[in-house]
């Protein structure tokens, strides 16, 4: 319950008074909610090619897709750490279904199944080195453990600090060293990448294997102040805190979470498609009839990292954090209103005219 | 046809009167910084100057502009340095990015006329301009960076700003 106990503190629900509608400064009704946010860790089978110059410079290929949560970067962060280059020396090209299939990009599925991939081929272009080098005479390496060879500092390093640059590993098999890699996750049958080629994607699920049940985890609090009059609702403050494994990316990550929570403020509150059943039309069709939240509805923001490490999941421990940073929302704030007025509310967006 | 001060040098684009200013500048000057969001004022993504003033060009007519002084993001700062777009990339402010440019030339009209917003200021100014990323709490962080910055060197404004 570490996500609980630390967005508890930083909230300040040691000061919730339990007894609905109790709580006032002035005008406006006061309450606070929390709720549980947890969101299965998808993966799915992915391919990705991968190749690598003399001159240490990376291009990692995949169809992958970037909607703007920083796909490029979390690709190129994770070659960059395999093959012990710089993100600089990475550059990654996706978007191009001629490229090697991952799948779609959506169930949070997208960072663990690239990244996953990803890690897979730089593992493949250190074995491939590793074991071009130790069967070199002239080499460092020479007789050595391959799987102790490691890339680092843009060298192939050995386990006695012997180390030889890229230029002279690379150069020794060819030149240019290009490989193309499947992941198939843990659970999944073999042969689940071949779908893949043909627009089929597989996906395994967070509750789908046998031997884990793989989710991230969040916990996520609310304030809510109800104007006693007008019934009108704001969220001067929201704390949500997240285990979700290994963050490939801190910055897009506190991108990812602080945008959720938005958003979940916004589905508790104001988003609502309104159909005209007579018409069969959708009635608010614009910006200025179907609300989203603007700076004016956001407070106080907090997000903390709850550190996880959890390698079942996946090899790099990576959950996928799309989706997880708005599922506990809705219900934060439907229980902060509860506490702020006495009405519990069970349809959203919960609008003024439900507190009257 | 309009003639009009387009960061910083005269134009008289060929298209009709009725033309909104955010096709003119995107489909005929060419300039891409300014982006459609929803074509009738209501996110703020298409945001302009007009003689200084932040404006939703894609409701604005050719027209409307003759004689005026237009500037876009692509002009705010000949560097593109204007202390809104330091922030913006010190704060790391987007996330997907498309309705920063929007974001940033209302925030550069608010600076002008109140160099030291408050948060209810800044709210009440960037009331009209949406981001689906949700990225507003940085948003207004880097606001006020950028006002806090000037206060201590004030920014000379880009071409016909």
């Amino acid at each position: 319950m570490k996500c609980f106990d630390q967005a508890a503190a930083k909230f300040g629900w040691s000061r919730r008074n339990p007894k609905p509608g109790a709580t006032r400064e002035g005008d406006w009704l006061i309450g606070y909610g929390c709720a549980t946010s947890c969101y299965p860790s998808n993966i799915g089978p992915a391919a990705a090619r991968l190749s690598l110059t003399p001159n240490g410079k990376a291009l990692m290929q995949m169809a992958a897709h970037e909607i703007g949560t920083g796909a490029y970067t979390t690709v190129a962060i994770t070659v960059a750490d395999g093959l012990g280059l710089q993100v600089a020396d990475i550059t990654v090209e996706m978007g191009d279904s001629n490229l090697p299939p991952v799948p779609v990009a959506g169930g949070s599925n997208n960072a663990a199944s690239t990244t996953n991939v990803a890690a897979k081929a730089c593992e493949e272009v250190r074995a491939r080195l590793a074991a071009a080098a130790v069967q070199t005479h002239d080499s460092p390496f020479f007789g050595a453990d391959p799987k102790r060879l490691k890339l680092a500092g843009g060298a192939l390093v050995g386990p006695d600090g012997q180390h030889e640059p890229l230029s002279k590993a690379v150069g020794r098999i060819g030149g240019n060293l290009e490989v193309h890699v499947e992941n198939v996750p843990e659970g999944m049958p073999a042969d689940s990448a071949k779908g893949l080629y043909e627009g089929k994607m597989a996906m395994s699920r967070g509750a789908g294997r046998k031997d884990v049940t793989a989710y991230a985890f969040g916990a996520q609090f609310v304030e809510v102040r109800v104007h006693a009059r007008t019934r009108e609702i704001r969220t001067p403050r929201v704390v949500s805190a997240f285990a979700a494994g290994t963050i490939v990316n801190p910055l897009t990550a506190y991108s990812q979470f602080m945008g959720g929570a938005i958003w979940g403020l916004s589905s508790a509150l104001h988003e609502q498609t309104e159909l005209d059943l007579r018409a069969a039309r959708y009635v608010n069709t614009n910006f200025a009839d179907y609300l989203i939240p603007v700076n004016a509805d956001v407070g106080q923001l907090d997000v903390i990292f709850v550190p996880e490490e959890d390698h079942r999941v996946n090899p790099l421990g990576v959950k996928g954090i799309g989706e997880i940073g708005i599922v506990g929302m809705n219900a934060a704030v439907a229980n902060a209103v509860f506490n702020a007025t006495g009405k519990r509310i069970r349809d959203l967006p919960i609008r003024m005219e439900d507190l009257l | 046809m309009a003639t009009f001060q387009f960061n910083g040098r005269p134009v008289t684009p060929k298209s009709t009167d009725d033309t909104p200013l955010l096709w003119v500048i995107r489909d005929e000057i060419g300039l891409k910084g300014t982006k459609f969001g929803c074509g009738v004022a209501q996110c703020g993504a298409c945001t302009v100057h007009i003689d200084g003033k932040a404006t939703r060009s894609c409701v604005t007519p050719l027209a409307a502009v003759s004689g005026k002084s237009v500037t876009t993001i692509e002009a705010l700062d000949p560097k593109g340095a204007h202390p809104l777009q330091a922030a913006w990339i010190e704060l790391q402010v987007p996330q997907c990015g498309y309705c920063q440019s929007g974001q940033i030339m209302q925030a550069a009209s608010l600076l002008k006329t109140t160099p030291n917003p408050t948060d209810a200021q800044i709210d009440a100014a960037m009331n009209g301009n949406l981001c689906r990323c949700m990225a507003y709490v940085r948003i207004k962080k880097a606001i006020k960076l950028a006002a806090s910055r000037m206060q201590e060197a004030p920014h000379t404004q880009g071409a016909g700003a």
